[in-house]
């Protein structure tokens, strides 16, 4: 029963979205408004739908429906309750169905906020929301349906070898047939992928599909602009949320994602550079440019045909991480598996990519997005944030030739293989990155229109020396490297600038206003939410930025056998001793081999750890044990080798430096991100106001963005 | 009125995009046919050569006139480890037939691996690496192990090809069918 009501409400939601499509068009096209209504509730109704279908796989999945082929190749009986809910996204077909009910959500939540404000655009909404849940519906039904079950036929005499042999896949009972035996499907059940028994893994997905799917909704507003022909910034007002929800849910995916890496995969670090983790990376890459350059439209009406092309471009990246990591066309270890929706997938890409680029060609031809300012200046907001976008663009392309284009086309036209390896990013990309940071400390400072090179320089005289002050400290502390010491000062600018600039905000209320320092903090966050919250995101990036060249720059890595007793010099300050190793059987039945270490820091007992070794059906798992501390992590990891006994063992010791503000930094970007989304801030900016914001050619540097 | 330079710049610009696009578009959609195309049944296998961890150079051509049974495998994939048995079993049991039993390994991190893994298993018949991938794309593999069963005029026999992990008595049966048909 659960197997025929999920499949049929996810059909029901399918033929929803193939109605409201045809509906939606019709309604705009000849103003007919009931059909425009009767399309919103059939995209609406995708929701309750997708919820139940979902919801009967769960049921399936926690109950142990074995005879349902998702359920048995992603739990066995064994599984604990918290993996069997999460199986839902464990595997291709049960991810592809919870990527539709992320989406039906997203559609549901824009038809409801935003019906009454854009009537003018939403048939077109629905048109494109509908387009792509239908695509993805269809991958459910069609090709990979999460329903299929097993059924033998129905024939008494015949030996149950035969009935394996003879056994066919059908959501529905095939005429003269029965369901296998209980006990048979149980004993086949495979249980979920071990590597991702983890609690950063289990969420992980989902963030980054809300991440993923949150675009569509930006998207189809932005080609519902182009094509109802309503270009002015009603699109941008009514996506900006919607474009932040989308990078806070992929901002947390990729966060999450590294956190699982760091604690599972055991290597001793957070981001691989593997073509799965870039693909990720790319949409967010052009995303944050967008959120940037969309503030030039909505101040001074410039770049309009670029911010269309970068929504485009997030969306079609987000369709081609997704096409790219589930067709198998690039060698990762991540995306190895047999998979026959590749070519769908490929023409579903190309189709909206070619559909909504020529879309965009059309009104630019026919000069519908026309700048309404010139370009004043490179010191300026819009000439930094121009700046901005050519760097984000080029970190976008930099990785994308390495992940994809390098491989793809040498395939092609040379008939080989080439894979880019960590070397060509860490060459590649530091230099855009320092750039990035550099224009994060120079960039809130300026004005827009223009500001003159003196006022910059005068605003920039406190963060400077602050940043001046601390690398002096940092220099005192021993780091004397200049790459490191470059890479420091442009981080650590940036995130005193963006310090500086809430600093400037209090200051100028306490002056004006009298108010309490603590008061003038609160009311500039609830008065300008978007800005100041964006200021937290920058000092987030900041962290992140001096976790991530701490723990690249300064890793220790060691690696020796040792007998039970011995003690290893790690660094000049830690020392780690083998104490014991123990076998252990887990809950869900795999061999633990487990060692008992203590770390003794400058001769002290800090902490005792047991990395181990997950036997997993011969496939070997190190779980790393690590011991965190503010300035660094000390992360060690049991290796599976052949002199391998219970006396003697060999360890891998990695000393990562200020590695956890990476995670520090992660949770104020969110902070900041959530700040700045939070609804309730006034919206003022109408067309009349932007050109009265953009009269006088020099405003001070603190007017709202 | 438009300025005429603004006109143009769009039109120039446009076409840059729309070009942009298409080439994007028709470069991924190449590389996805090209690595749909797998081999099939009763048709030529592709070419190639493997240079063995013994130091043997061994081309496919060369092998024309026997039956070769080709696998994929990696020291890294579990599937391979139950199957590795049963392929050093056809090899020991099927040579004196003319059968060669050839193994490629696909995406290992170093040689060592496959070195150790051939050692473990005590493997006595031919393996060599995959430098570049070059013959597991040609192949159109999409994961390991996979076998491929190729009969004495080059062609992939009916059957013979196994995308997933496979047992003798898989193989012996197309083999039975390729050595029946000698007889004939």
């Amino acid at each position: 029963m659960l197997a025929e009501i999920g499949f049929i409400t996810m059909l029901l939601a399918f033929v929803a979205c193939l109605y409201a499509i045809p509906a939606a068009l019709y309604g705009a096209r000849y103003n007919r408004e009931g059909w425009v209504v009767s399309a919103r509730n059939a995209a609406i109704a995708t929701f309750p739908l997708l919820i139940i279908s979902c919801g009967m796989l769960v049921i399936a999945l926690m109950v142990g429906d074995y005879q349902i082929n998702y359920v048995r190749s992603t739990t066995d009986p064994n599984t604990p309750d918290f993996y069997r809910f999460t199986a839902l996204w464990g595997s291709q077909q049960g991810s592809l169905l919870f990527w539709s009910l992320t989406m039906s959500v997203f559609i549901m939540l824009a038809m409801l906020i935003n019906w009454r404000r854009e009537r003018r655009l939403m048939p077109y909404v629905i048109v494109y929301s509908m387009a792509t849940l239908a695509f993805f519906l269809a991958l459910s039904v069609f090709l990979e349906n999460p329903f299929e079950r097993v059924w033998f036929p129905a024939n008494d005499t015949m030996a149950i070898q035969t009935k394996i042999a003879n056994a066919v896949d059908s959501t529905f009972a095939p005429p003269n047939s029965e369901a296998p035996p209980q006990s048979l499907l149980a004993n086949n059940a495979q249980g979920l992928n071990p590597l991702l028994r983890h609690f950063g893994m289990i969420i992980h997905p989902p963030m980054l599909y809300l991440g993923f799917v949150g675009f569509t909704i930006p998207f189809a507003f932005a080609m519902a602009a182009l094509a109802s022909g309503d270009l002015s910034t009603n699109w941008i007002r009514a996506t900006r949320r919607w474009t932040l929800v989308a990078w806070l849910f992929l901002s947390l995916g990729l966060i999450l994602g590294g956190r699982w890496a760091y604690d599972v995969l055991g290597w001793g670090g957070y981001w691989g550079w593997d073509p799965v983790e870039n693909a990720a990376l790319l949409p967010w890459l052009v995303g944050t440019a967008f959120l940037h350059s969309v503030m030039i439209q909505e101040k001074r009406g410039m770049l309009k045909v670029w911010n269309m092309l970068l929504i485009i471009s997030t969306f079609s990246l987000v369709m081609f991480a997704t096409f790219a990591t589930r067709s198998g066309i690039i060698s990762s270890v991540h995306s190895f598996a047999r998979s026959n929706i590749g070519m769908p997938m490929f023409l579903f890409w190309a189709g909206i990519t070619l559909v909504s680029v020529g879309l965009l060609v059309w009104r630019w031809n026919r000069g519908e997005l026309r700048d309404e300012h010139h370009f004043t200046g490179w010191v300026s907001r819009e000439g930094m944030f121009v700046l901005n976008n050519i760097i984000f663009i080029a970190l976008t392309a930099a990785i994308f030739w390495g992940s994809f284009g390098a491989p793809i086309s040498s395939v092609l036209f040379l008939d080989e293989e080439i894979t880019l390896s960590t070397e060509y990013y860490m060459r590649v990309t530091p230099p855009l990155f320092a750039a990035m940071y550099l224009l994060m400390g120079v960039a809130p400072l300026t004005a827009w229109g223009a500001t003159s090179l003196n006022r910059l320089g005068r605003s920039m005289i406190v963060p400077l020396s602050l940043t001046g002050f601390t690398m002096l400290a940092i220099m005192l502390f021993g780091v004397t490297a200049p790459v490191a010491l470059l890479a420091y000062s442009v981080v650590i600018l940036a995130g005193y600038v963006a310090l500086y600039e809430i600093g400037r905000g209090v200051s100028a209320r306490v002056k004006t206003r009298g108010e309490n320092p603590l008061v003038a903090l609160l009311t500039i966050f609830t008065r300008n939410r978007r800005r100041y919250g964006g200021y937290i995101v920058h000092l987030g990036i900041a962290v992140i930025g001096l976790g991530v060249i701490g723990s690249t720059l300064f890793q220790v890595e060691r690696q020796q056998s040792l007998n039970v007793g011995d003690v290893m010099q790690v660094d000049a300050d830690y020392q780690m001793r083998f104490d014991n190793m123990t076998d252990a059987i887990a809950e869900d039945g795999r061999l633990m081999t487990i060692a008992d270490i203590t770390v003794i820091r400058n001769g002290r007992e800090v902490a005792q750890l047991r990395p181990r070794i997950d036997h997993f059906e011969q496939m070997p798992m190190t779980i790393a044990g690590a011991h965190s501390t503010f300035e660094n992590d000390f992360y060690v990891l049991l290796i599976p080798s052949e002199e391998f006994t219970f006396t003697r063992a060999t360890f891998k010791v990695y000393v990562n430096p200020l590695v956890n503000l990476v995670w520090w930094g992660g949770l104020i970007l969110i902070l900041g991100t959530i700040i700045s989304t939070w609804p309730g801030q006034p919206r003022k900016v109408t067309s009349a106001a932007r050109d009265q914001s953009a009269m006088p050619p020099t405003r001070p540097a603190t007017a709202n963005i | 009125m438009r300025h005429p330079i603004a006109r143009r710049s769009s039109k120039f610009g446009s076409l840059f995009l729309m070009f942009s696009v298409i080439f994007a578009i028709v470069v991924v959609g190449a590389a996805l046919l090209r690595q749909e195309q797998t081999v099939r049944a009763g048709h030529p296998v592709p070419d190639f050569t493997v240079n063995t961890f013994d130091g043997e150079t061994i081309s496919l051509d060369d092998l024309r006139g026997q039956i070769v049974v080709l696998n994929f495998w990696a020291s890294w994939c579990a599937p391979c480890r139950d199957e590795a048995p049963e392929l050093q079993y056809i090899h020991e049991t099927y040579s004196q037939h003319g059968v060669i039993m050839l193994g490629v390994t696909y995406a290992e991190s170093s040689a060592q691996n496959s070195i150790n893994f051939i050692e473990e298993f005590g493997l006595t018949y031919p393996n060599g690496p995959d430098t570049g991938t070059r013959i597991s794309r040609r192949y159109g593999i999409t994961g390991v192990p996979e076998t491929f069963i190729i009969d004495r005029d080059g062609n992939l026999a009916p059957g013979g090809y196994f995308p997933g992990p496979v047992n003798a008595l898989d193989i012996i049966d197309v083999l039975d069918v390729l050595l029946a048909s000698d007889d004939a």
